[in-house]
């Protein structure tokens, strides 16, 4: 399966909605703590194990996350560790790149996440506390949502309404937003210690998913929000990231300080369908294919990032 | 929560991530009875000692012994009272671990480097019967004494096996011996038979006419056929090791195990002047000693430990017998200290135990790399050393966080599995311990002992985070501090009673062979060991080592310093009028306090056309001081004092040393800690020039 050994430490990866042999990474020097970073655009060859670079960027912070534009193939958005967001172009020259920086957050950005179904705005989080609403044609941000008491890890936008979306903070609550609301809608202390991750299902729009220090993985329906629907027990530390997949209605992907990936049916009694020890430091970046049912995509401290099937060995090549 | 810069609030929240979750642990829950305790008249909070009256009439209550054991001295291995012996502990080890790993070595038979080659226990253990069998068709005899005079290679233990298994009395020599000392020892023990290598063999062939109670050498390492073969009537046999095994091999005698108040080794320790003396221990004393040591530090079998410290010295000695009671493997260094670190990479030990001297150099190796590795790196490994060391003071576990950003690479170089670092020897400084224990993230324990006690006379707990100390008595020992009066200490001071530490109990040895009179001096009628040592009880009842009670002490590199000796020379120059040589075992070099000759530095200045004011500042010039230095130095060459007895920077001062001024007694000799005291400045500052001149080397 393939391989690409980045020369920083790895902090996000996403597949393109586009191209299904299209990836980009973001990355950042010494663990993101001090340092520059750069934005890796990957090609999968067809049929071969190779992985190739078609373009790479590089940033004088950390680059937390990254994500693609839903209405432009080439078009990417990156979050910054000195709180700039940056939009680049792969289709322009690197000279031309970033097409755009924005320069609000007042501490470092990390998360950043394209509307699916509006196509024109983008969500970003904050360790400033914040969440903020952008669209492509203005010049600064919409919106800024300050209601949190922490960092921010995470905002997602719900697949289904183009107003809703959700955010994960270390303030150990979930909130759930609509644009058109001056405030939360709904505050969920989903955890007892801080929340680093949450995503919608794909298939139900009342559906979340969160990932805490707490090493466990929570499921949530708005509905009824007392009770979590699962706790999923399984990672040694706390889990990073927390993804549901776009194909399989009960299906999570999950990722952890404990280096592990893991896959779950939080509908089933024995959650944890699949384990992955590929990584050889933290595991804090993973994406599943839209485009490719079962691909899936991670990376990780350890400088890699892995691309393969479900159900095969992520290092077999 | 506000952080002084963005990549101290980034290394925090995520550490925070990693430490902050819920633990699955459920020891936890579990607290010591308190009740318990506090109703036992023994027991203090957080004491690592209990006090008792050294005499039930005179009621004092000044011995100290472990708290793991208050009511009686350990002598025997808790969980195996029945070793009793080396030989027990040997069979033990061999009954429980036979096919484990003990011996390994990369040094191949025709002497390259490669990976690590293997003895099991059981291996060893009839190799070492084939042995002592080969010393007995030799004609040894039991209770003779049979030298080992090579450097640690599997042999020398093996070799050891088999004189505790027959009743032999190893008595180890250092390979670093000259051939004087060598000479003395031999004949002083009566040595029948003496091991050695080829270097070592020449040294021994140079005298073979004066040392006539050798009737056997063997030869480790060497083949027959290059062995030099002796004329008749010399009454000696050489022969290679090898033989010897196939010669015992092929008349195995059963073993003769010695009883535990038999000797086991005489153990020669150089001393400061005059002629090594022969430290006699039995069985009884060793074991008693590492059983001791075993209450508070286990070794396993899954444990790897390297040795490379002689093992002519007891700390090495002991650590062997502790190992093979644990079952550890032991694996050897190529015998060269400079590639020490390649060792540690093959090796990976899980057990380290060495002296202050290689902690320095792993200290400075580190320290400089770190500061030779561009401002990210160092900024990193300050931010993660400064929260990793708040953490371990403040009583938190530290951090994994930090560990995998920072430590575990430095942890690689040493192989990236150690788990138990031991000091001893000499004391290591408290900033270099401190260092140890948050670059590698092991237990890094202290200990104090002699070879007159069988190693150990205390170390430090585990858990105990202060450094700076040696820690509780070891459980098979009682300690007291004596009032020596002469030097101002009483076990009245305040804050801590200070005094002369002695010790008593099963680990004390027998005496010096042959020397009753040296060993009265050391041996009280009661049985109390008088060390010499000056100490003070901390709180919690942890020894503190501040002095030496006679005026001798050692230096950084484990070298005796008598300064008398040294002031008598240099008091010769003429320049000096009168002398005071400062040295401790934290500085590898000495300083010298010079009260001039007013006379002598006038006319010299006037011929030299020096002008200055007053003699104050004449003696800070600093050509006055070289030249001054210089004429010391010729001095010193003229005495033949040995290189590390020569003082390397000397301040001069025009005052003189006086009763008035306090830094004489009235028998006019120095009093030296207030005379410490009076220039520590003076010499704070010429150690910093020293070390300024002599830049540290930057790889370890």
């Amino acid at each position: 399966m393939p391989v690409f050994k980045a020369p920083f430490n790895g902090y996000s990866v996403k597949f393109s909605p586009f191209y299904e042999s299209r990836l980009a990474v973001a990355t950042a020097q010494n663990f993101g703590i001090l340092g520059n970073g750069r934005i890796h655009v990957l090609e999968l060859a067809p049929g071969a194990p190779g992985v190739t670079e078609s373009v790479s960027y590089d940033t004088a912070d950390a680059v937390y996350d990254v994500c693609w534009s839903e209405s432009h193939d080439s078009v990417l958005i990156a979050a910054i560790g000195d709180g700039s967001v940056k939009i680049y172009d792969t289709a322009l020259p690197p000279p031309s790149n970033p097409i755009r920086s924005f320069q609000e957050h007042a501490r470092e950005v990390q998360s950043v996440d394209y509307n699916p179904t509006r196509r024109d705005s983008f969500l970003t989080s904050s360790w400033d506390d914040t969440v903020k609403l952008w669209a492509m044609d203005r010049p600064a941000s919409v919106r800024t949502f300050k209601e949190h008491a922490y960092c921010v890890y995470q905002a997602v936008w719900n697949p289904k309404h183009g107003d809703v979306f959700a955010s994960a903070s270390g303030d150990c609550t979930l909130r759930i937003w609509d644009v058109r609301e001056p405030g939360s809608t709904m505050i969920i202390p989903a955890h007892d210690f801080e929340i680093l991750s949450c995503d919608w299902n794909k298939y139900d729009d009342c559906i979340l998913a969160t990932s805490s220090v707490d090493k466990t993985v929570k499921v949530w329906d708005v509905r009824s929000y007392r009770v979590p629907l699962a706790v999923l027990n399984g990672h040694g530390y706390a889990v990073r990231k927390v993804k549901f997949s776009p194909h399989r209605r009960s299906l999570i992907a999950s990722c952890s300080y404990d280096m592990s990936v893991c896959l779950w049916d939080y509908m089933v009694e024995d959650a944890l369908v699949g384990r992955y020890d590929h990584h050889t430091e933290f595991a804090v970046g993973i994406d599943m294919s839209v485009l490719v049912e079962g691909l899936m995509a991670s990376t990780g401290w350890d400088e890699l990032v892995y691309v393969w099937q479900q159900g095969m060995d992520p290092r077999a090549s | 929560m506000e952080f002084a810069s963005p990549e101290q609030r980034r290394l925090e929240t995520i550490r925070s991530h990693i430490d902050t979750s819920p633990t699955n642990d459920q020891s936890s829950s579990l607290f010591l009875n308190a009740t318990a305790s506090s109703a036992s008249p023994f027991f203090k909070e957080d004491s690592y000692s209990v006090v008792l009256p050294e005499k039930l009439d005179t009621g004092k209550w000044n011995v100290y012994r472990s708290k793991r054991s208050p009511t009686k001295l350990v002598s025997r291995f808790p969980d195996h009272p029945e070793i009793g012996t080396l030989h027990d502990n040997f069979v033990h080890a061999v009954e429980t671990y036979a096919e484990n790993k003990y011996l390994g070595t990369r040094v191949r038979s025709d002497g390259t480097i490669g990976e690590y080659s293997w003895m099991t226990y059981g291996e060893a253990a009839s190799e070492r019967q084939a042995i002592g069998s080969g010393l007995l068709f030799h004609g040894v005899n039991q209770g003779d004494c049979v030298g080992l005079y090579f450097i640690n290679r599997p042999e020398w233990l093996v070799v050891d096996h088999a004189c505790a298994a027959y009743s032999f009395v190893s008595v180890p020599l250092y390979d670093t011996l000259g051939p004087d000392a060598v000479k003395f020892v031999v004949n002083h023990a009566n040595l029948q038979a003496i091991f050695c290598v080829p270097q070592t063999l020449n040294i021994l062939l140079s005298f073979l006419a004066e040392i006539p109670s050798i009737r056997l050498i063997v030869v480790v390492g060497g083949a027959d056929e290059h062995l030099p073969s002796l004329p008749r009537g010399t009454g000696v046999t050489i022969v290679s090791y090898q033989k010897l095994l196939s010669q015992g091999r092929s008349s195995l005698h059963p073993f003769s195990p010695p009883k535990p108040e038999d000797i086991a080794t005489i153990c020669y320790t150089s001393g400061t002047t005059g002629t090594p003396k022969g430290v006699v221990l039995t069985h009884g004393n060793l074991i008693a000693n590492v059983a001791g040591s075993s209450v508070e530090a286990e070794f396993f079998p899954s444990d790897v430990y390297i040795s490379y410290l002689p093992l002519a010295h007891i700390y090495e000695r002991a650590n062997q017998i502790m190992g093979v009671y644990g079952g550890v493997a032991v694996g050897f260094y190529q015998g060269d200290v400079f590639k020490l670190m390649d060792d540690f990479a093959v090796l990976r030990p899980t057990i380290f135990c060495s002296v202050p001297r290689l902690y320095n150099r792993i200290y400075d190796g580190i320290t400089s790399a770190v500061k030779s590795s561009g401002v990210v790196k160092k900024r990193l490994f300050e931010i993660a050393y400064n929260s990793k060391k708040q953490a371990i003071i403040n009583g938190r576990t530290p951090s994994a966080f930090w560990d995998k950003l920072v430590f575990n690479k430095i942890k690689e170089k040493l192989g990236g599995r150690v788990r138990f670092m031991g000091s001893g020897a000499s004391p290591l400084s408290p900033d270099v311990m401190d260092f140890l224990r948050i670059c590698f993230g092991c237990s890094v324990r202290e200990g104090y002992g002699m070879t007159e006690t069988s190693c150990v006379i205390s170390a430090m707990d585990d858990g105990d985070n202060l450094s700076g100390h040696v820690g509780s008595p070891n459980p098979a020992c009682e300690v007291k501090l004596v009032d020596v009066p002469e030097m101002n200490y009483t076990s009245d001071d305040q804050p801590y009673p200070r005094g002369e530490i002695c010790v008593r109990g099963p680990i004390i040895f027998k005496g010096y062979y042959k020397d009753e009179e040296q060993t009265r001096e050391i041996l009280d009628g009661d049985g109390w060991l008088h060390t010499g040592d000056i100490g003070l009880w901390l709180p919690g009842g942890r020894l503190k080592i501040i002095d030496r009670k006679k005026n001798i002490f050692k230096l950084a590199q484990g070298e005796y310093i008598a300064p008398e000796k040294i002031e008598n020379v240099y008091t010769k120059c003429r320049f000096v009028s009168q002398c005071f040589i400062h040295g401790d075992s934290f500085n590898s070099s000495l300083v010298a306090i010079v009260s001039v000759d007013p006379e002598v530095m006038k006319d010299w200045a006037a011929s030299e056309g020096i002008k200055y004011e007053h003699l104050g500042q004449l003696c800070n010039d600093p050509r006055v001081r070289k030249t001054v230095l210089a004429e010391m130095d010729d001095l010193g060459r003229e005495a033949q004092l040995r290189g590390f007895e020569f003082a390397k920077a000397v301040t001069l001062v025009p005052e003189p040393f006086t009763l008035e001024n306090g830094l004489l007694t009235p028998t006019f000799k120095i009093k030296r800690p207030q005379a410490k005291a009076y220039f520590a400045e003076a010499i704070s500052k010429m150690y910093a020039e020293i070390a300024a001149s002599n830049p540290i080397p930057s790889k370890l």
